[in-house]
């Protein structure tokens, strides 16, 4: 904000209570709480500063401040009343979403396999949301860690997008296997993944004495 | 009557093949179960199990880790003779076999092994020839080797063969030099020395008296036995020995050396006495 006049200005922030405009979002809220009216603006919409004084050429910075609320999007514009002179309008719009996310399948079966050999099986976590969110793989749940490969064990989904997780595993041995392992979206408590299978090999018997 | 008698033959033969199938379930499944304990093993004693992945797991972790070790023992082999014993395979899983031994230890050794490479479809059997043919003059001692038999994407085994090789022997009891001395008899006497024949070897001894060779004597013009081998031949067991009489009947005033060539046999020495 600069003052381009000539002489000291006092200004005063305030919302114009008419435009104040909230829309649900249609997933994930619960509509009895979240009517626009029910919220004031200044909890959603915040000005810093409120209200000073510039001198003539003064630049200063306006900070605006948006606290997203439940998953509605919020419009509502902000007027700075210049005292002895013009009104400004500034037009404010902020959305928000919950962290959504699904993980396409929680219990992996290999099957039979060789119990030397390491297979892969492909699943999605996928954001359903609008809100960027990092999702985390945690194995401390795996007993022969060296056998499980997680790839990626980390990164970062934005809204609307799917990431592959690719779950790599060798049984080591012929016999049944159980892993699981978690995943961690945003904030949410982990979601584990099972991962079961069986190693197989040839069998041979010989007749002669055994040392 | 007759039918009821065959339903209970066939009842017995189905019985008997289903005993036979459970014994292999059970020692297909001991198997098993021991291999994945040897694995296990191996794991926790792999210092840094995370280094393994799915380039060196199979080069690392399996190296040393045998299922189990065949005996294939020849027991006492003799010198020069080839030994046959036959080792019967049987792919007793759901997946075909493709099973090699490593024979490259064997190229110094008198043993082979044939086939050495086999494939075998489930339920399939297969035999292997292992064959010890040794040289006449091979020196008589105690052979083994380990053969690695391994298993395509499978478990590896050990075949471990050996043998004595020995060759039969008499020594004579009290005797090293085999000289069997009468001293002063009478002429028209007959003096009769007791010996034992001991075999102190691990294989049967078959010897006998070799008649058809001339026996070495000086001025020898009549054909009087004047030395006599009683009994002539004899088998003599391990660890045991024979009795065997000799006696000398000279006809005339003199001294006489003879000598009595005892072949062996399947030992190329002659035991002169």
């Amino acid at each position: 904000m600069k003052n381009v006049s000539l002489m000291p200005v006092t200004y005063e922030w305030a919302f114009l209570e008419e435009e104040i405009v909230g829309e649900e979002e249609k997933m994930n809220i619960s509509s009895n709480s979240m009517f626009p009216g029910s919220v004031p603006i200044n909890e959603v919409f915040d000005i810093l500063p409120l209200s000073g004084v510039l001198e003539p050429e003064q630049v200063e910075e306006v900070e605006f401040i948006y606290n997203a609320q439940g998953g509605i999007l919020y419009r509502a514009t902000a007027i700075c009343h210049v005292e002895g002179g013009p009104n400004y309008e500034v037009k404010l719009e902020g959305d928000s979403s919950l962290i959504s996310g699904k993980i396409s399948e929680k219990e992996l079966d290999f099957g039979e396999q060789r119990f030397c050999e390491w297979n892969s099986k492909d699943i999605y976590i996928e954001n359903t949301g609008k809100v960027t969110f990092e999702f985390k793989i945690e194995t401390d749940k795996v007993k022969r860690k060296a056998f499980l490969e997680v790839v990626p064990m980390s990164g970062k989904i934005s809204g609307g997008q799917k990431t592959k997780i690719t779950v790599k595993v060798c049984p080591t041995m012929p016999d049944a296997f159980e892993e699981m392992f978690d995943i961690q979206m945003g904030y949410y408590d982990p979601e584990t993944i099972s991962v079961r299978g069986k190693g197989v090999y040839p069998e041979l018997l010989c007749q002669f004495p055994r040392f | 009557m007759r039918k009821i008698g065959k339903d209970k033959t066939k009842k017995k033969e189905k019985e008997m093949k289903t005993v036979e199938q459970y014994k292999q379930e059970v020692e297909k499944d001991l198997d098993r179960k021991f291999y994945c304990g040897l694995i296990e093993n191996e794991i926790t004693r792999y210092i840094k199990p995370e280094k393994l992945n799915a380039n060196n797991l199979e080069t690392k972790l399996y190296e040393n880790v045998y299922l189990t070790s065949w005996i294939c023992d020849f027991g006492n082999v003799i010198v020069g003779s080839t030994q046959k014993k036959v080792l019967k395979y049987k792919n007793v899983g759901e997946f075909p076999i493709e099973m090699a031994f490593d024979i490259r230890q064997l190229k110094t050794s008198d043993f082979k092994i044939t086939p050495d490479k086999v494939k075998l479809a489930p339920g399939e059997e297969t035999s292997v020839t292992v064959t010890l043919a040794t040289k006449k003059n091979t020196p008589c001692k105690k052979i083994k080797n380990s053969i690695v038999l391994e298993v395509k994407n499978g478990a590896k085994y050990k075949l471990d063969i050996s043998s004595n090789l020995t060759v039969p022997e008499i020594i004579i009891d009290g005797n090293p030099d085999a000289i069997v001395d009468f001293q002063k008899v009478l002429c028209g006497q007959r003096k009769t020395i007791t010996l034992r024949f001991l075999n102190e070897k691990e294989v049967n001894c078959d010897w006998a008296l070799n008649i058809r060779e001339p026996v070495a004597g000086k001025n020898d013009k009549d054909n009087e036995v004047k030395f006599e081998l009683k009994p002539a031949s004899g088998r003599i067991a391990p660890g045991s020995y024979q009795i065997v009489k000799a006696s000398f009947t000279p006809s005339q005033e003199k001294d006489y050396v003879l000598k009595f060539p005892i072949k062996i046999q399947e030992n190329p020495k002659i035991i002169n006495l």
